[in-house]
């Protein structure tokens, strides 16, 4: 990996080598259990013998964080679970992709005038795929799965500053409210 | 510590062990959701659990006095998502009571057989979670196959998997299709054999019984003082089912039994949810033969204005006794909802049940309680 | 433990209660078939005690405590129940807004632990004598009681929408109004 760094920009010595790898990494995309609600039970389900996702090679639900490649935000985050998904999001080894599963996670869902939810994941940490759905039927998370590994295998393993994909960063993010500055 | 003054024998100089604290966070896989504890260990056995909440906190209580009482119903199945039909349910018998609907009868026999069937899915997920927790994979893929067949027959007549939306106030949304029937018919035939599998494979397993008998035992009176309902409770013995009780919508009319354990650990917890999955057939069966016609829905306009007043209802869920206290003031929102959940008063119990035990065991108590955050934090 | 459910009915319900619990109980109704028993704040441990204790009437499962806020006047009610008679009894308690106190019944019944704590997390009813009163749902730093009616909850985008003046689309020539008869 040290060899590939040394270009700056992908080229035609690298191609290969980075196909390799991307087929390799989207292939075996082994998720992190961080199903918070009702979600999770569909997320459990799609690895469950009707809809297989093993078939994909994502049967392998690490529990630890520095284990997994992609962390399947599955249910509500609340204000109380914010500072842990950011640092769970911290603690997974690079690369490491997010999936926001549901419509809470996508953007808060049914919870919109909740004092307590954080309106979507993406004001956290950065989001590869969205899926909706109340709960989206584990066939609808397998296809954003899929459109995952589409992404994954876009991937480059050339630079040393690799700017990771996906949604609005914002890496300050601190719970402010219209009152600015009451809690 | 007497555990180390043992080891070193009286008199002499004593190996001094420091009680650590660990978080068992709100991310783990053993702690069915969002619950956090936190441990206070001597070395591997729990001298104190705090257990912290508030993880899922989605403020269902203040939403509902935004919502009017039809929109609220389309959210309300998330509270216990595994048995979301018996949360619709209970907040629309509070509801029909304050109004003093009477339910067509066609319509409280569907609302029996879908309540039912959601009752043995989600003992399903609480026998399988719990094997998950002692270290067993394969009740837990079962587990989840046999979901799907009664997922087929629910989407058949709900339209969804998991969250209903099927009831309304005044009945249920329509009726059930013609091939219903056949198709529960079937699935009720091939149904105890899995249970007797189920029960081959664990109930006699060396391990699991060592691992569960005699281990977390609520005695009835404390069951009654923490306030815990259910298969929780009714393992202790304490003889409490509310669709006997009570006799709630059309239960009075099916004879079926209400398991009992006598010890009150964590084996008696698991083998009252296997029993009641058998029970729960039964009503299944019973409630197919005597589906009479008629309309299957009062037919009432969309903004409902309930009169002031108060009200509380329950129902028996899978993990309890659902309660909704309703208080609404004559207008199209309610004034204020309140939710009360059984595993609330159960999780209460945990710091009790673990004390003295080992890690190991406060994983297998818990799994033993079938917790489920979402009726906890609301 | 199967107990011999002696059913009371309600009236009896109320007539025993309003015998043992004497001058502490200010008002004794039957609402829906409920035994509604309201009392003054300094006066709820020894109605809750009798109301335990009692042979006829042992309420020995706390169901849940509920903290409504009238806007006048805020309320804690006890929702309790026996197993052996099937009359649920509820224990109304009127709090002052300002200042919502009522001493604690944890040593009653253990179950009241955890629901005193999530009154006084959404009310701000303080359960003077509770073991360890802190917030148990929302953040421990949080400032707000959010189920009040005056509290203004972060991010509550609209808290009260008016059905009345949305625009209502407009009609196809033969369909009837749908709209609720107010």
């Amino acid at each position: 990996m040290s060899v590939l760094e040394k270009f700056e920009h992908p080229n035609i010595l690298t191609t290969t080598t980075d196909w390799l790898f991307n087929w390799a990494r989207s292939n075996s995309l082994w998720p992190f259990t961080y199903g918070l609600a009702c979600c999770a039970i569909e997320m459990m389900a799609s690895g469950m013998p009707r809809h297989d996702i093993a078939r994909f090679g994502m049967e392998v639900f690490r529990a630890s964080p520095r284990q997994a490649d992609v962390m399947i935000v599955s249910g509500t985050i609340t204000d109380k679970m914010a500072p842990i998904i950011r640092h769970l999001y911290h603690q997974m080894s690079e690369p490491r992709w997010v999936v926001a599963m549901g419509a809470c996670a996508c953007s808060g869902g049914m919870f919109w005038d909740s004092y307590n939810v954080v309106q979507g994941i993406d004001l956290l940490v950065p989001t590869d795929v969205y899926i909706p759905g109340c709960p989206p039927r584990p066939e609808a998370l397998i296809y954003g799965m899929q459109q995952l590994q589409i992404k994954a295998r876009q991937d480059t393993q050339v630079g040393k500053a690799r700017k990771l994909t996906g949604g609005p960063m914002s890496d300050h993010y601190e719970i402010k409210h219209e009152d600015g500055g009451k809690s | 510590m007497s555990a180390t003054e043992e080891l070193t024998g009286p008199g002499q100089p004593v190996l001094r062990l420091e009680e650590m604290i660990l978080n068992m966070g709100p991310q783990h896989p053993s702690t069915h959701g969002v619950l956090r504890l936190v441990l206070h260990l001597d070395g591997e056995q729990v001298i104190s659990v705090e257990p912290m909440l508030g993880y899922l906190h989605r403020g269902f209580e203040k939403i509902a006095e935004n919502r009017t009482y039809l929109q609220y119903l389309a959210m309300i199945s998330r509270l216990d998502y595994l048995s979301g039909f018996f949360m619709e349910w209970s907040y629309v018998r509070s509801v029909e009571a304050l109004m003093g609907l009477r339910v067509p009868k066609r319509a409280e026999y569907i609302r029996v057989i879908i309540g039912e069937l959601n009752r043995i899915i989600s003992h399903h997920i609480a026998y399988g979670d719990f094997l998950m927790n002692l270290g067993a994979s394969t009740p837990f893929v079962w587990a989840f196959r046999d979901r799907e067949d009664v997922y087929d027959l629910l989407e058949m007549v709900t339209g969804q998997r998991m969250m209903y939306n099927y009831m309304r106030v005044g009945g249920v949304r329509w009726d059930l299709p013609d091939e219903f029937e056949a198709s529960c018919r079937k699935f009720l035939k091939e149904f105890p054999p899995r249970i007797d599998e189920y029960e081959k494979l664990v109930t006699e397993n060396e391990i699991f019984l060592s691992r569960t008998l005699g281990m977390g035992i609520i005695k009835p009176y404390e069951a009654l003082d923490y306030g815990i309902s259910g298969p929780n409770a009714r393992a202790s013995g304490v003889d409490w089912d509310l669709r006997r009780e009570v006799g709630y919508s059309v239960y009075p009319e099916f004879d079926f039994e209400v398991p009992l354990g006598q010890h009150g650990d964590c084996f008696d917890r698991y083998k009252c949810r296997i029993e009641e999955m058998r029970e729960s057939t039964k009503i299944i069966e019973q409630a197919l033969d005597s589906l009479c016609g008629g309309p299957v829905n009062l037919k009432l306009p969309p903004m409902l204005r309930p009169p002031a007043g108060e009200i509380y209802r329950a129902v028996e869920t899978p993990r309890g006794e659902y309660g909704v206290y309703l208080v609404s003031n004559g207008g199209l929102r309610p004034w204020r909802l309140k939710l009360r959940d059984p595993t609330f008063s159960a999780i209460s119990m945990i710091p009790k049940l673990t004390a003295g035990n080992k890690i190991a065991d406060l994983v297998a108590i818990a799994g033993s309680l079938d917790l489920i955050m979402g009726g906890v934090d609301r | 433990m199967t107990a011999e459910i002696t059913k009371l009915t309600s009236q009896d319900a109320l007539e025993h209660a309003r015998e043992i619990l004497g001058k502490f109980a200010r008002d004794l109704t039957i609402s829906d078939w409920h035994l509604v028993v309201e009392c003054r704040p300094d006066d709820l441990p020894e109605v809750a005690l009798r109301l335990r204790d009692d042979e006829k009437l042992s309420c020995k499962y706390l169901c849940c405590i509920i903290g409504v806020d009238f806007i006048d006047w805020m309320e804690a009610l006890y929702l309790l129940r026996s197993q052996e008679h099937s009359v649920p009894v509820r224990v109304r308690v009127r709090l002052d807004r300002e200042k919502p106190e009522v001493p604690s019944v944890t040593y009653i019944w253990s179950g009241a632990n955890w629901h005193e704590r999530e009154a006084y997390d959404f009310f701000g009813i303080k359960f003077l004598g509770h073991p360890d009163l802190k917030r148990i749902l929302t953040r421990e730093d949080y400032d707000t009681h959010p189920m009040k009616k005056d509290a203004w909850p972060h991010r509550v985008r609209r808290t009260e929408w008016r059905w009345e003046e949305l625009e209502r689309p407009r009609r196809l020539p033969g369909e009837p109004d749908r709209r609720e008869r107010s």
